[in-house]
């Protein structure tokens, strides 16, 4: 179990993490969301006592960071891929970072092989790409078999096969009962792999629940329906009040009444249904809503619409300035 | 503790600036010391000197491995392994107390035993062309004072690395204090009077400790070296506080 009170981390006048507070629950895989720049690495960071909290509090199974004496056997941390001496052997890494806490070099070979590293662990870091450094940062979080894992950006330069990998990995630590928290910047990933999420926007918490909580909470609703007679139905639900808009000549989709609520008067007006289904917008939808407000650095406009519609290209909007004001 | 040690035994032992600079820093005075040995044709004052030919090439030796002490923890901000190490072992300072004493205990040993090497090798060299080869105790006390110079400069290497956390800057710092900034101190000491500065400036008193004949307004070795070593307590203590309260 983690457990974040309270934290608060300045850099100058900015205020990186804003009295952010938030459990993460063992047995599930919590994702740690949040926009560019929204504080997710420094929040991280100040758990791990990496950066000193100006107030607040994280506790890892009810105790601080810093006063757990060999943490490698409690918590797993890797907040960069990158945190590695480039002319250092992968083996020789594992080893500086496992021997610190007692741990035998014999399974610094155990977790290169479960990382699928063994063949290359006599290699400078230097020469090894990001995928495989993230292979290698994961051994490091692994080493002490630890009850509580955090990761930043873990799925960063992996590919495809390498997601995967990851994805079932954590899942299946959760399964053991483990406590994992894991930011990411892939949604879809986040989706097929978070039980639970924590979004954080500008340093403050958005909202925090299950993945299927905070869909429903965030993403649109509505329901699609297709029916030979679908002027008439989309004509009724108008007047019921709902919103309706046309997909094709047979299908409209309906913001307002439930599916049984469509279905019922489709029924009384005996009108035949060839799809009556509900839609919910995905996880990224929901990010995206949820956080809108709160984004530190947004794209320029819509270049794209311009190549689309046959025109020359239009010259790039100069970058916005950020939300909240950086020094 | 045990494990904090041997964990920065193998961060000392696996990079390879490490080797480079010790191979320089042992190579560097049995180089000399050989070369001077064997083509010396004054035997009499080579034989004599054969000491203050060993410890003033190992200033070179000295000066290097307190750039080693300097990059074992420069580097590690260099790379941002120090947020690994600091994830590792939270209790910064346990984690720094090991690191200087793996640097002081590895630099220290190393000197001693190119010292000896150096100098074993030009006796015998020196001996086999019939110049006579003896150690006065002033020559022993100047071997002695190298060593320990050589922990002092890996600690102060290292002290200065604690608070600049860089590593151009601390190794600029660490070389051009005595080269530069002495020089001017010295200068200005002078201009203003002082009749020999040299005991006030930490480093070139220090060098004192390695003379086997000390100049005649040189301080003593020991007051020497436990002025350095002073000034090298101030900067550890001072990096340690600073690094227990900054970010990683």
């Amino acid at each position: 179990m983690i457990e974040v009170r309270g934290l608060i981390k300045r850099f100058g006048r900015t205020v990186a993490v804003n009295d952010l507070s938030f459990d993460v629950r063992p047995g599930r895989v919590t994702g740690f969301l949040g926009p560019n720049g929204s504080g997710k690495s420094t929040s991280m960071r100040c758990m791990l006592a990496l950066d000193r909290p100006d107030a607040g509090t994280a506790t890892f199974a009810g105790r601080r960071y810093e006063s757990i004496h060999k943490p490698l056997f409690e918590v797993g941390a890797l907040l960069d891929a990158g945190y590695v001496h480039p002319g250092r052997h992968g083996r020789n890494h594992l080893r500086m970072i496992a021997a610190s806490n007692g741990i035998k070099d014999a399974r610094v070979d155990e977790v290169l092989a479960l990382v699928g590293m063994s063949d290359v662990a006599r290699r400078r870091v230097g020469t090894y790409s990001l995928g495989m450094k993230q292979r290698l940062g994961l051994a490091g979080v692994l080493l002490g078999d630890p009850d509580i894992i955090v990761l930043d950006e873990p799925a960063n330069g992996l590919d495809p096969e390498g997601i995967r990998w990851i994805r079932d990995v954590l899942v299946h630590l959760a399964t053991q009962g483990k406590t994992v928290l894991v930011s990411s910047h892939l949604l879809s990933e986040m989706a097929q792999m978070a039980d639970d999420l924590v979004v954080i926007g500008m340093g403050r918490l958005i909202d925090t629940g299950t993945v299927a909580e905070f869909v429903n909470r965030n993403a649109r609703q509505w329901v699609r329906v297709r029916s030979p007679q679908i002027a008439m139905l989309a004509d009724q639900l108008r007047a019921g009040g709902a919103q309706v808009t046309l997909i094709d000549p047979t299908g409209i989709d309906v913001v307002g009444p439930s599916a049984a609520e469509i279905g019922e008067l489709a029924g009384r007006h005996q009108a035949t249904l060839h799809e009556l289904s509900p839609q919910q917008g995905s996880l990224e939808e929901a990010f995206l809503e949820a956080t809108a407000g709160v984004v530190e650095y947004r794209s320029g406009g819509p270049v794209l619409d311009t190549f689309a519609s046959g025109g020359a290209p239009a010259p790039l909007p100069p970058p916005q300035p950020p939300v909240g004001g950086l020094p | 503790m045990n494990d904090v040690v041997r964990s920065e035994w193998i961060k000392m032992r696996t990079v390879r600036v490490n080797f480079v600079l010790g191979i320089a820093a042992g190579a560097f005075p049995i180089i000399v010391v050989v070369l001077i040995s064997s083509l010396t044709s004054d035997l009499a004052e080579a034989g004599d000197d054969l000491v203050g030919a060993v410890t003033g090439t190992m200033l070179v030796t000295a000066l290097l491995l307190g750039v080693i002490g300097a990059l074992n923890l420069t580097s590690e901000y260099s790379h941002n392994t120090i947020r690994t190490s600091f994830a590792a072992v939270p209790q910064r300072r346990n984690m720094l107390v090991a690191k200087a004493g793996v640097s002081f205990v590895a630099c220290v040993v190393y000197a001693a035993v190119i010292e000896l090497i150096t100098f074993g090798l030009g006796s015998a060299i020196l001996n086999g062309r019939d110049a006579d080869v003896e150690l006065s105790g002033r020559d022993k006390a100047a071997m002695v004072g190298l060593v320990a110079l050589v922990g002092l400069l890996v600690l102060l290497g290292f002290g200065l690395g604690m608070i600049i956390r860089n590593s151009p800057a601390t190794i600029t710092t660490f070389i051009l204090w005595p080269l530069l900034l002495e020089s001017i101190i010295h200068g200005v000491l002078s201009a203003a009077g002082v009749d020999n500065p040299t005991p006030w400036l930490p480093y070139q008193s220090a060098f004192t400790m390695a003379k086997p004949d000390p100049d005649p307004g040189d301080p003593g070795r020991l007051r020497a070296g436990l002025f350095l070593a002073l000034i090298v307590l101030a900067l550890l203590v001072i990096g340690i506080a600073v690094n227990e309260r900054r970010d990683a």
